[in-house]
């Protein structure tokens, strides 16, 4: 079975189908006592339709396989989307499979995804998983399985795939963002990057100078825009581990992982020093990236 | 998959229906208000699954739950047994479809229905109720399927056709376990007092009205087959239970004497021999030709020549026994044959007397016998199937006034005759005659064929039989009761009970069905531990050994799941006709090995052709043009001139 890259395929009966396998002896029971012909003849030919769909669940999932998409990284408490991509090689329909990610963890956490149908060809599903704390969240390798056609035989086959998802921690933290340390300009927000040159509005955010709102937008009530401008030098932030004056290092995180996103948002360029090393000063999604990854990956203290 | 989710509308209907026609067949069987209250439940579910009606509070719940097993005592009188077992699990399946949140539940619910199909089958067993039950099981997994959101992804009716399927491959395995999984003989345990509560037959007794009362029964009695030519329909009387004992009314007793052994007078020619199926009749005792020579496996002979077995027949019994018809009984003593004539005190005086006159007028024994079967022919006796009430004493006001009677009338008259007259005589009961069935070929004796007659003790000769009805109505014994009274063969229809023609098309029809019935009794119903023992030995098993026959059922199959696993993963061909010629065309290149790469499309491949291979250019050109135009293009090409193509490509 295990030809290009299929893995083995394991099948074994349901809770249900030993529940039946206890019901066909008790009807045989009664066939012999009552010494019915059709009673055996029936009780055999239940036991003959359990023996077949063994080999209707194991064909179900045959020549069916799982591809793993690259899961986007996820704030903690937000649902890790993995995207998996059902592929059937056969060229016959194949019913209810359903597949389960289980993680890592000692956590008894499990997702199952609604059993899909698939006629030949691929089909991507969407698999909403709970992220809790921050790290990687690694995933045995999902598995698919199926009961059909009637449930008393459970195939499933662990697919080759190692789902992992970044979780950043979660945003929090009420502390205003520090000063920037070099630059000309307003004391408030380095927002719009420069001053010189019109770039484009964004929505009013705590901070911004009321110099830069659009007055006129706000007066035909099209909410609070902000003129951005650029051209000129970008206000530059130290965002430190010490900075914080919180004592709970998750705490602290959190507040880190709120002033980045702000700093981002602002168009600040930034630097994250933590204890275990600092990044390059930048901004830009790349550099969000960077150091919200070092917030994930942050080795907790306890 | 959640365990939480209610069973939709749709699973429900599936539920419902297959419940429903599942215990539909049982409404005679079932006392009326558990029929009533399954509907109901079931309706009230379906309610519930629409929105219509609100869910059953918590405590009604509760005390339906607690009354099921009150009301099947009060109902049935007892919990144990068929009937009180089929009632309790008729009323669990409608309070669990009552009950039915879950998957789960919907599952214990289709489980309770598999067990329902059993059920019937302890109380009929004919074609008609297995073919129902098969399209019923269809159904059950068809529901099943349903459940878990099993194959939602099909139509109704594709649901339906893979359950078909599933039962239909189910089948052969069926079949190896039926005739290998070993037999075993009786019942495990006790069977309730109701498993045999409507056997009919032949009891041990006579009375006037005991025999004409089955002669109104089309049920079978026996079956027989017959070792080359039957003989006539005259020859054939099956010697059932004799009698000796009367009190004047009712005809009783047996043989008093020790069993008798037969002598070891086989083959000297002369003998009959034939396979009897013997209906279950609740009674010790088989039926043989008169006179049996010798004894069937676990049965013994009696003293009278009757065969016995150790218990009542409660199951269908195949048996292989010879007969000898030119053989009488004369194995009893002068001493026991007194025994033959004795009389109540005091009874049918009118007819001692007349005896007693004929036996003083008569030279001897033969010729007194001759007068009184002479009386019977020439005075007006008839022979009907609804003789008068007897009220008096019977002999006398049977012989005297009434002179209607059936052939238990005749039999007892004539007994007291020739007890009155010093001759022993006894009674002997059973069946006469048969019919004959072209297309099984075997005999087939029906309860109304049961008949009694009388037997007289002569030193010389034994016990010789005589037959008073014979003398009555001579066509009874020759033709058979279908003869005697034909009234009984009419096809049920008003109107054509005197059509000739239709009374024969009736006949082959009621033959042609009984032929199959047969076969469905001796292969399916009757296949136990004597008949799988037979069979097996002729490919070599033995039946009695439990290994060989675990060896056999593991090796067959295993080899039918094999087979049917090839059957599963066979490649099929394409539903596209288009790409079904096309696979053609690749197929024929192979054969040149030129072979068309995985991820080659037909375009590439064309062109390597071209390159590689000049001489097929034109042709490969076409085809791959007039393939990609169908499948990929304006289909606007013929789908003919591809198949043209195609056939005409030789490479």
């Amino acid at each position: 079975m295990n030809v290009r890259g299929q893995t083995r395929l394991y099948i074994l009966p349901t809770g249900n189908g030993l529940l039946f396998a206890a019901a066909l002896l008790v009807m045989l029971l009664g066939a012999i006592n009552y010494n019915s012909g059709l009673g055996y003849l029936f009780t055999f030919l239940l036991t003959g339709l359990a023996l077949v769909t063994i080999l209707h669940t194991h064909r179900n999932l045959s020549k069916v396989e799982l591809r793993m998409a690259n899961t986007a990284p996820v704030f903690a408490g937000e649902p890790a989307i993995f995207q998996l991509c059902l592929a059937n090689r056969s060229d016959q329909f194949r019913h209810d499979i359903c597949v389960r990610i289980e993680a890592d963890l000692a956590s008894a956490h499990s997702s199952i995804t609604e059993p899909v149908s698939l006629d030949a060809g691929l089909q991507n599903i969407e698999l909403p998983f709970v992220t809790q704390q921050r790290g990687w969240l690694r995933l045995k390798p999902p598995q698919l399985f199926s009961t059909f056609p009637l449930g008393l035989f459970r195939v499933w086959t662990p697919s080759l795939a190692n789902p992992a998802c970044l979780v950043y921690p979660q945003p929090d933290g009420s502390l205003p963002l520090p000063a920037p340390c070099g630059g000309i300009g307003n004391q408030h927000g380095g927002g719009g990057g420069g001053d010189e040159d019109f770039s484009g509005f964004r929505q009013h955010q705590h901070g911004d100078s009321p110099r830069q709102v659009h007055w006129k937008a706000v007066a035909r009530e099209q909410g609070m825009p902000v003129k951005l401008f650029s051209g000129g030098q970008p206000q530059e932030l130290e965002l430190g581990w010490e900075m914080v004056p919180l004592a709970d290092p998750e705490q602290r995180l959190a507040q880190l992982c709120r002033w980045l996103l702000t700093a981002e948002e602002q168009g600040y360029r930034y630097r994250l020093s933590l204890p275990n090393g600092r990044s390059e000063m930048d901004h830009g999604s790349a550099q969000l990236y960077v150091c919200l990854k070092m917030l994930a990956l942050y080795p907790a203290t306890s | 998959m959640s365990k939480t989710r209610l069973p939709s509308p749709e699973q429900m209907h599936w539920l419902c229906t297959a419940m429903a026609l599942v215990i539909a067949p049982h409404l005679t069987r079932l006392p009326l208000w558990a029929g009533i209250s399954f509907a109901l439940l079931a309706l009230w579910r379906l309610g519930v699954a629409h929105g219509r009606c609100t869910p059953p509070p918590r405590w009604l719940r509760v005390f339906l739950v607690l009354a099921i097993l009150p009301a099947v005592y009060l109902s049935q009188g007892t919990l144990f047994g068929r009937s009180a077992g089929l009632t309790l699990l008729a009323a669990l399946a409608g309070m669990k479809l009552l009950e039915t949140h879950s998957p789960r539940d919907a599952y214990v619910v289709t489980l309770l229905g598999f067990f329902l199909v059993i059920t019937h089958f302890l109380y009929q067993q004919n074609i008609a109720i297995g073919l129902y039950m098969l399209l019923v099981v269809v159904l059950i997994t068809a529901t099943l399927m349903s459940i878990h959101g099993h194959g939602l992804s099909l139509t109704p009716r594709r649901r339906l056709r893979y359950a078909g399927i599933l039962v239909l491959q189910a089948f052969p395995i069926a079949l190896l376990l039926f005739l290998l999984f070993p037999r075993l003989p009786g019942p495990l345990w006790g069977l309730p007092k109701d498993a045999y509560s409507a056997v009919t037959g032949l009891g041990g007794t006579m009375s006037p009205g005991s025999v004409s009362r089955l002669s109104l029964s089309d049920a079978v009695a026996f079956r027989v087959k017959f070792e080359g030519a039957a003989p006539p329909v005259s020859a054939l009387y099956w010697r059932g239970p004799v009698l000796w004992n009367t009190d004047g009314r009712t005809w009783s007793g047996g043989a008093q004497g020790p069993t008798h052994r037969l002598a070891n007078d086989r083959g000297n020619g002369g003998e009959i021999s034939y396979t009897v199926t013997l209906e279950p009749h609740n009674q010790r005792w088989l039926y043989a030709l008169d006179l049996p020579a010798s004894t069937p496996r676990g049965s013994v002979l009696n003293e009278d020549f009757q065969l016995l077995k150790r218990k009542a027949i409660r199951q269908r019994l195949r048996y292989r026994v010879h007969s000898r018809l030119d053989q009488r009984p004369h194995n009893t003593s002068a001493r026991s044959a007194a025994r033959a004539l004795a009389l109540p005190q005091g009874a049918h005086p009118a007819s001692r007397a007349l005896a007693q006159r004929w036996r003083d007028e008569s030279d001897n024994e033969a010729a007194y016998i001759q007068r009184v079967l002479a009386h019977f022919r020439q005075q007006p006796f008839y022979y009907t199937l609804r003789p008068p009430l007897l009220n008096g004493d019977t002999v006398d006001e049977f012989m005297f006034s009434s002179r209607r009677g059936f052939c238990e009338h005749y039999a007892a008259a004539f007994t007291v005759f020739m007890r009155a007259a010093g001759i022993p005589a006894r009674i002997v009961t059973g069946y006469q005659g048969g019919e004959y069935n072209p297309l099984g070929q075997y005999l087939l004796v029906r309860q109304r064929d049961a008949h009694a007659w009388v037997e007289l003790w002569q030193q010389d000769r034994g016990w010789v039989r005589i037959d008073p009805t014979a003398a009555v109505s001579p066509s009874r014994i020759e033709l058979g009761m279908d003869a005697a009274i034909p009234q009984s063969l009419g096809p049920p229809l008003l109107g054509l009970a005197d059509n000739a023609t239709a009374r024969e098309l009736w006949r082959n029809f009621r033959q042609s069905w009984d032929a199959l019935n047969n076969g469905w009794n001796q292969w399916v119903l009757g296949y136990g531990m004597e008949r799988q023992r037979q069979l097996l030995a002729r490919i070599h098993i033995d039946a009695r050994k439990l290994s060989e026959l675990a060896l056999a059922l593991a090796i067959s199959i295993t080899l039918s799941m094999a087979i049917l696993a090839l059957w599963l993963w066979r490649r099929r061909a394409p539903s596209d006709p288009v790409l079904r010629l096309y696979r053609r065309f690749c197929h024929k290149l192979k054969r040149r090995r030129i072979k068309c790469g995985p991820t080659e499309g037909p375009l590439d491949f064309c062109q390597r052709i071209v390159r590689q291979h000049p001489e097929f250019a034109t042709e490969a050109m076409e085809i791959s043009h007039l393939y990609i135009d169908l499948r990929y293009g304006t289909k606007r090409a013929d789908i003919m001139r591809l198949r043209q193509a195609v056939k005409a490509f030789h490479p």
